[in-house]
């Protein structure tokens, strides 16, 4: 029998079941297939982003799936917002594990939710209206718009009745999440949470808007993207120009280790340690000290020295300041031991899902452990001034036993989680899975 | 505003597709109990309707619309008002 607490006397905190769906797939098994084998997932959509609306036409899109598309969930017929039919997918193959285990769902807590939430409902309905020449809006407007939507939409479908929550933090959306869902199992306020986040903000106020700041990758006419779409994300590379827009989703169930003895689950990874602060220094520029405090707190939380630490899954937009920033960032973190660290970002397959990546990232991060397999950068062309090890273009074998995931966020906003290999010995339910 | 008809009324909610197949929709019918529909998709139903008929409803008008008969009740009144 494990111990129940770890050394600090918390509780320990286990990763029990993940869904996720991205550019690479509708659900995570096919999204790791993509990513371990150094696929691209960014294509040029001029159907999703006709020219003339939106300034460029890159992205990451999930494919065939929800509103805009043959195949919707009729559950969700009233509620045209991407981001909730793409939550509570993921949502719903999270939650597979617990097919016929019982549970309280007073107990199961909710915490899910997005950088955006439905602005394409909402820009829908603002067009109709204005072609109707009316000021009268759609009646689901305000409903699918509210980033806890999505939280209520999986407590109504899947039947969790516990505490819920829509921590908003930009990009780091989605690992806060993760760090809610933890505080709260450890305030015993839940026996285990759902938690993540989804997106889809793709409407031309908030694309455009983040193309005119120049966050969004832009590309002269003879860029290799230009003839290879999926060329167009490529984290920490001379020229990356910066980040390409996606939508996705990121879940995970996450429960005191008491509670997936008591379920007889496989155990995906355990959480061993977190940190989340704020820069209290610009709207948008990421701030290095801070981020440092972060990394550093997250290692310290999971109470083991920075070398311990395996795989770093970076925040890795391929923006110009995010890479270089966060390469600094590392390097004063884990000294001599960051240049042996294993760094990959899977923005270069997947694009930035914005408030979902940092659950779609966690959940790399785990897969990463139980697999033996770090995924790489891919389209990665060497940066002189960046030269740490970003496992460009092709998977690397290796075995881990810590791995640390970290989001910034807009608004100066950080996490960092550090993730442990569940070991065989430590339970008898893993090799069941 | 439009010339319309009972049937009219009737077809734009049938063709809402918010009423399940099969749905028998009459003038008695009433939105919650017969049809199932809810207030939210009631009001959806009652802007197609504005938008087909030409014609803009009141707040008060919506909010005593329980039945379809007082969708029609309401019309009948528009066009009285507006014949004279």
């Amino acid at each position: 029998m494990p111990r129940l607490v770890d050394n600090k006397n918390r509780k320990r905190l286990v990763i029990i079941g993940v869904g996720a769906n991205c550019a690479l797939g509708r659900t995570w098994p096919e999204a790791w297939k993509g990513l371990a084998a150094g696929q691209g997932g960014i294509s040029h959509n001029e159907d999703r982003l006709p020219p003339g609306r939106f300034l460029s036409s890159y992205g990451g899109f999930v494919k065939g799936f929800g509103p805009v598309s043959d195949d919707t969930d009729e559950r969700l017929s009233r509620l045209d917002a991407r981001f909730l039919h793409l939550g509570l997918a993921a949502a719903e193959e999270a939650m597979q594990v617990l097919k016929g285990k019982e549970f309280d769902p007073e107990r199961a807590a909710v915490v899910a939710t997005s950088a955006f939430g439905g602005v394409d409902l909402q820009d829908n309905d603002r067009m109709k209206a204005e072609a109707r020449g009316r000021l009268q809006i759609g009646p689901f407007t305000v409903p699918g718009l509210l980033i806890n939507q999505l939280g209520g939409q999986i407590s109504q479908h899947l039947g969790l009745f516990g505490p819920g929550f829509a921590p908003s933090n930009a990009c780091a959306s989605g690992g806060h999440a993760i760090i809610t869902a933890a505080l709260l199992l450890r305030a015993d306020m839940a026996d285990m949470v759902l938690c993540g986040a989804a997106e889809s903000a793709f409407v031309p106020s908030i694309y455009n808007a983040f193309y005119t700041m120049k966050a969004l990758a832009a590309f002269r006419s003879e860029d290799r993207a230009t003839a290879d779409p999926s060329q167009a994300s490529r984290p920490f590379s001379i020229d990356r120009t910066g980040f390409v827009m996606s939508e996705g989703a990121g879940m995970l169930v996450m429960a005191t280790l008491e509670q997936a003895l008591k379920l007889q689950v496989p155990i995906l990874a355990e959480l061993v340690g977190f940190a989340v602060n704020s820069d209290g220094y610009h709207m948008a520029a990421p701030y290095q000290p801070r981020i440092e405090k972060c990394l550093g707190g997250a290692v310290a939380d999971a109470d083991i020295t920075p070398y311990e630490v395996g795989y770093y899954n970076a925040h890795g937009t391929s923006t110009p300041v995010n890479d270089a920033t966060e390469t600094a960032a590392v390097k004063a973190v884990f000294g001599e031991h960051a240049r042996r660290l294993p760094i990959s970002s899977i923005k270069g397959a997947i694009g930035h899902t914005l408030g979902a990546a940092s659950a779609i990232e966690a959940i790399t991060a785990i897969q990463s452990l139980r697999n033996g397999v770090i995924v790489p950068t891919i389209n990665y062309v060497p940066d002189p001034a960046l030269d740490l090890d970003y496992v460009p273009v092709v998977a690397r074998e290796s075995f881990p036993t810590y791995a640390l995931s970290a989001s910034f966020g807009f608004g100066g906003t950080n996490n960092a989680l550090v993730f442990r290999r569940f070991e065989d010995e430590e339970m008898d339910t893993r090799g069941r899975h | 505003m439009k010339k319309w008809t009972h049937e009219d009324v009737i077809d734009s909610i049938r063709n809402s597709g918010k009423v399940k197949p099969n749905t028998l929709v009459t003038t008695s019918s009433r939105f919650e109990q017969d049809l199932g529909i809810d207030s939210l998709d009631l009001v959806g139903i009652l802007l197609d309707i504005q938008d087909d008929f030409g014609f803009e409803w009141t707040d008060r008008e919506i909010s005593e619309i329980n039945c379809v008969q007082d969708i029609i009740d309401i019309l009948n009144k528009r066009s009285q008002t507006n014949a004279a």
